[in-house]
């Protein structure tokens, strides 16, 4: 019996009559209830009055002396028997959980809510980490310093440089100038030196046991025009240069000399310089660039490398990349397709190419089954699908598989030898078009967790 | 302090229990104890505690994050938790209840519709004189923290207030839920600020000329422009906000919803143990307050002799209810989910996002831009979620959530129409379906709790009878119905049972030469838990000395 105000109607006098009667017969006790009800307010009623009313309207002020009305509080004497063995056993946790909500409450609005930088701002000085190697045990970390200026509201640079416990060294330089503005500029400085990189031979086929490790100081300086205020609809125009000179490793054992006589990896122990123009576009129609659900992504990229001496290669750099996502019937379950193409293409084929500057399973291209990313060669393909859906406001999940290979040549790629990997993970859109991604793989050598805090898909 | 000794004061602290821990700096020995009395008197002189504003953002990861790890982990919460399914009752209930089951007077909360109908007028009017900041406002500083755009204010008399405005394109939203919410919680008992629906102009407002000169924060004409841009603009073109007073007093900082405050000796119980902080979350579902975090209470020293005074405790934000959000109308799953729900994320992750929320169920959008998103067709109170977990909230027993329905309950029709219209809405549609939805969202919250305790509430001894209310048949939601009673005279175990044709009951001849009368009252066919009364034989009268619902 609901009203049109959505409440429920008041049982009419006609109705509760009969049932009154029958209960003012069957209990001698309710007789005068009627009469004394009537009379009564109802509570809910604008006019309602209980019982208590006086004794709440004689009540003395709380400021008043007076009773209170219980002792104070304690935990029950069971629940402190029952509850100190755990809370012996698992003080370790609480001491941690209490460090971790200290750190929060002193860094944590910086990472969750970054207040909007000021237009400009003298040199502010800070520190900067790096941990390599997270998942696959804490190998490697370093500290150094790190610098922000804003000499101008569209003008900023960062600069840090990091040395690490297992003698890397690692240099950054940024600059932008009106970036989001339609048209902008980077500077993009990169020095990094790492005397254990992994080598495993060149090619579809190599194994993980064939391991070795070199040097590598990789130098490269970037400047670009970009066109477009968006990362996923922005052309850029790239000139810069590359240099580096890898040599054996150390830190880690087998050094690249010993598993690999000279003159049998390419480039071996010579370093190469070269000076690069290009061009690449990114080209989008998303309907969420955090966590698309429908919508398509092209990537293209063409570097022309000219060599500075004579030994240093010329060569072209080249990546085609599409991805298409279809929503599953909403938008919070999306289907993503990938596919990418990336090579590099020597102009004299007759000469040697070096083995650093091959195209490799790594970064954006990487297998995730496989713990090495030991696959190098001229050039590289994978497809990939992915099902992800939405766990939380910000955090999505996903089940991928994924098939990849290296070959010197396009003609050299055949499905059969594709790397397969599949698996799931969890994904949390990060920055404007960046996400933090954890993947959990399996592929022929086994399970594979990767936690990757800055990637483009 | 030495370092071994330091690590062993805080493992001694983190080994005893969190919330029962915390004693004030002053033993509070001296009060007499009196569980009937209806005026808990908390507010006896102190020194001014200091001022204590816990991290944000701390508060939200304890609460939204390690607080509900752990206690999934918590081997002796999961202890406690099956042994319910064997019929024990670990939940700890309130501790500041009086012998009726009620919560006394006390600088939190003060009984108010439930037992007394707040006039219509009064509704109207709202709590405090109905005084609007006077003309022309100086600004005195921008708004620094939450996410609504503001600033303060000095007006022509020299009063500080605070002005919020509302989103542009949503005029009235969130400043309509702030009055109607507000309205509704004092009238409910609560203590709350006075915050006023305004309209201005541009040239109402000057900056002061000494914000204009900060090197910092420097705040001119030109950003309070800025700032008026992003707010929302009525059909005469004037600004639509809201104006909170500032309260009378020396604010000391929000109110932890989990531990008392430890240099106020007048707080004697944990917080997450306060039954107005439990039932709270009644009304905060049936209002959809839905940001119910620490920071949006407020404790206030308030002096009353020389340099003493007590601590008054305001619910202080309830802009973000109903259908409003800072930004606009609330997010869909605003008062569904927390933002870290462990529970709905699992379900979405093993259905691989299959799972149908009741959030996505509800039809919430209004299209009436001064409501926002709100709706009652899909909502349930037990389903209501707040931003962030308060642990008050998840404290909240059956008990607890029928005083909570009780206090909603109370709320007739009449009343709720007036605490809408008091916001005066431009757009006539918006009244009408926050009006409907309110009364709908109130019979929902108030037949749920009702289904679970049985409302039989107000007892009094008149004429040699027990009288009481069955409050559900009061309200309408549910026809007059009979009543069984179990009596068990001065204690002993030996019971005799009873059907009630109407709440009412001869005790006459009941427990005669017994001193003492325990009755358990219940609805005839009804799973709900029953309602425990006791009276006690003073001379030749019973009298009511404990009631417990549940």
């Amino acid at each position: 019996m609901i009203s049109s105000s959505g409440r429920p109607r008041r049982p009419r006098f006609r109705q509760i009559f009969p049932t009154t009667l029958f209960f003012l017969v069957l209990t001698a006790s309710t007789f005068d209830c009627q009469a004394a009800r009537s009379q009564e307010a109802r509570f809910g009623d604008s006019t309602w009055v209980a019982p208590q009313a006086d004794s709440l309207a004689n009540a003395p002020p709380i400021d008043a002396p007076g009773p209170r009305v219980a002792e104070r509080d304690s935990e029950r004497s069971w629940e402190t028997v029952l509850r100190t063995p755990f809370r012996l056993v698992f003080l370790p946790f609480r001491l941690l959980a209490r460090g971790l909500e200290f750190g929060v409450a002193n860094v944590g609005g910086r990472f969750v809510e970054p207040k909007a930088p000021k237009p400009t701002y003298g040199p502010r000085f800070g520190v900067r980490f790096e941990i390599n190697d997270v998942l696959t045990g804490l190998q490697d970390v370093g500290v150094g310093p790190a610098v922000a200026w804003a000499p101008q509201p569209d003008l900023k640079f960062r600069a840090s440089a990091v040395a690490s416990i297992r003698d890397r060294r690692h240099v950054l330089i940024r600059g932008t100038f009106q970036d989001h503005r339609p048209m902008s500029l980077f500077l993009d400085g990169d020095y990094d030196y790492r005397p254990d990189r992994s080598f495993f031979g060149i090619g579809n086929d190599t194994e993980k046991e064939d391991r070795a490790f070199y040097r590598l100081e990789d130098t490269r300086l970037d400047g670009s025009l970009r066109i477009g205020a968006h990362p996923n609809r922005r052309a850029r125009l790239v000139v810069g240069y590359s240099g580096m000179s890898p040599g054996p490793g150390y830190h880690r054992d087998p050094p690249l000399n010993e598993v690999y006589p000279p003159g049998t990896v390419p480039y071996g122990e010579t370093a190469t310089q070269c000076l690069m123009v290009g061009a690449g576009a990114d080209l989008a129609t998303l309907d969420d660039p955090l966590s698309p659900s429908k919508g398509l992504h092209a990537r293209g990229e063409a570097r022309r490398y000219m060599g500075l001496g004579a030994n240093d290669p010329d060569y072209n750099l080249w990546l085609l990349e599409g991805r298409a996502y279809l929503p599953v019937f909403a938008s919070r379950r999306v289907l993503v397709f990938r596919s990418a193409w990336i090579g590099v293409d020597p102009s004299d084929e007759s000469r040697e190419f070096p083995f650093y500057r091959l195209v490799s399973s790594e970064r954006s291209f990487r297998f995730p089954g496989y713990s090495t990313q030991r696959f190098r060669d001229r050039q590289l393909m994978l497809g990939q699908l992915e099902y992800r859906w939405s766990v939380s406001h910000r955090l999505g999940a996903f089940l991928l598989y994924q098939a990849g290979a290296v070959a010197p040549d396009v003609n050299d790629f055949h499905l059969g030898d594709t790397h397969i990997s599949y698996g799931g993970g969890l994904r949390m859109g990060r920055a404007e078009a960046e996400a933090i991604r954890l993947e959990i793989a399996n592929s022929v050598e086994g399970v594979h967790a990767t936690l990757r805090f800055r990637t483009d898909f | 302090m030495r370092a071994p000794t330091f690590v062993l004061v805080i493992a001694l602290h983190l080994l005893s229990a969190g919330p029962a821990s915390g004693a004030g700096s002053v033993p509070d020995s001296s009060a007499t104890i009196r569980p009937d009395t209806w005026t808990d008197h908390d507010g006896r002189p102190i020194l001014e505690p200091a001022f204590h504003e816990p991290s944000y953002w701390g508060q939200q990861f304890r609460e939204g994050f390690i607080e509900p790890l752990s206690h999934s982990f918590d081997i002796p919460d999961q202890l406690l938790d099956i042994s319910e399914a064997f019929g024990a009752d670990p939940d700890r209930e309130a501790v500041n209840v009086n012998a009726f089951d009620e919560a006394p007077n006390s600088s939190w909360f003060t009984n108010r519709n439930h037992v007394r109908a707040v006039s219509l007028a009064e509704i109207r009017k709202g709590p405090g004189d109905p005084l609007e900041p006077a003309r022309p406002w100086t600004v005195t500083k921008a708004k620094q923290s939450g996410r609504t755009r503001g600033f303060q204010i000095k007006d022509a008399d020299g009063k500080k207030w605070l002005v919020k405005l509302d989103p542009a394109g949503f005029p009235q939203l969130g400043s309509g839920a702030d009055l109607i919410s507000r309205t509704l919680l004092h009238a409910a008992g609560y203590n709350v600020p006075h915050n006023v629906p305004v309209a201005f102009t541009r040239t109402d407002l000057t900056v002061d000329p000494k914000l204009m000169q900060g090197k910092e924060d420097k705040f001119g004409e030109a950003e309070l422009d800025s700032l008026l841009a992003g707010g929302a603009r009525l059909n005469d073109g004037r600004y639509s906000a809201f104006a909170s007073q500032f309260l009378s007093g020396s604010v000391v900082g929000p109110p932890s919803m989990r531990h008392r405050r430890k240099d106020d000796p007048n707080d004697r119980f944990s917080h997450q143990h306060r039954r107005e902080l439990r039932g709270l979350r009644v009304l905060c579902a049936w209002l959809n307050s839905w940001d119910m975090k620490d920071q949006n209470f407020l404790d206030v020293f308030v002096e009353t002799a020389d340099t003493l005074g007590h601590v008054d405790h305001y619910v202080l934000d309830v802009g973000a209810s109903l259908g409003a959000a800072a930004a606009g109308s609330k997010k869909p799953w605003n008062g569904f989910e927390h933002t870290v729900d462990f529970k709905w994320s699992m379900r979405r992750l093993v259905s691989l996002g299959f799972v149908e929320e009741p959030w996505r169920k509800a039809d919430q959008t209004t299209g009436i831009p001064s409501a926002g998103n709100f709706e009652s067709a899909v909502y349930q109170p037990d389903n209501f979620r707040t931003l962030v977990p308060n642990a008050a909230f998840r404290e909240m027993t059956d008990r607890d959530g029928y005083w909570g329905a009780k206090l909603v309950a109370s709320f007739s029709d009449a009343q709720i129409q007036a605490a809408v219209e008091a916001v005066g809405y431009e757009d006539p549609r918006a009244t009408d379906y926050l009006i409907r939805t309110i009364i709908h969202r109130r019979d929902k919250t108030a037949r749920f709790y009702f289904d679970r305790v049985a409302p039989l509430d107000f007892f009094e001894v008149r004429d040699g009878s027990l009288r009481f209310h069955d409050l559900a048949v009061d309200v309408g939601l549910a026809e007059p119905r009979t009543y069984e009673v179990r009596i068990d005279p001065d204690g002993s175990g030996a019971t005799t049972r009873m059907k009630l044709g109407a709440p009412l009951l001869s005790i006459d001849n009941l427990g005669a030469g017994a001193d003492r009368l325990a009755l358990e009252l219940s609805i005839t066919g009804s799973g709900a838990k029953p309602a425990r009364v006791e009276l006690t034989r003073k001379g030749s009268e019973w009298i009511i000395t404990r009631v417990r619902h549940g």
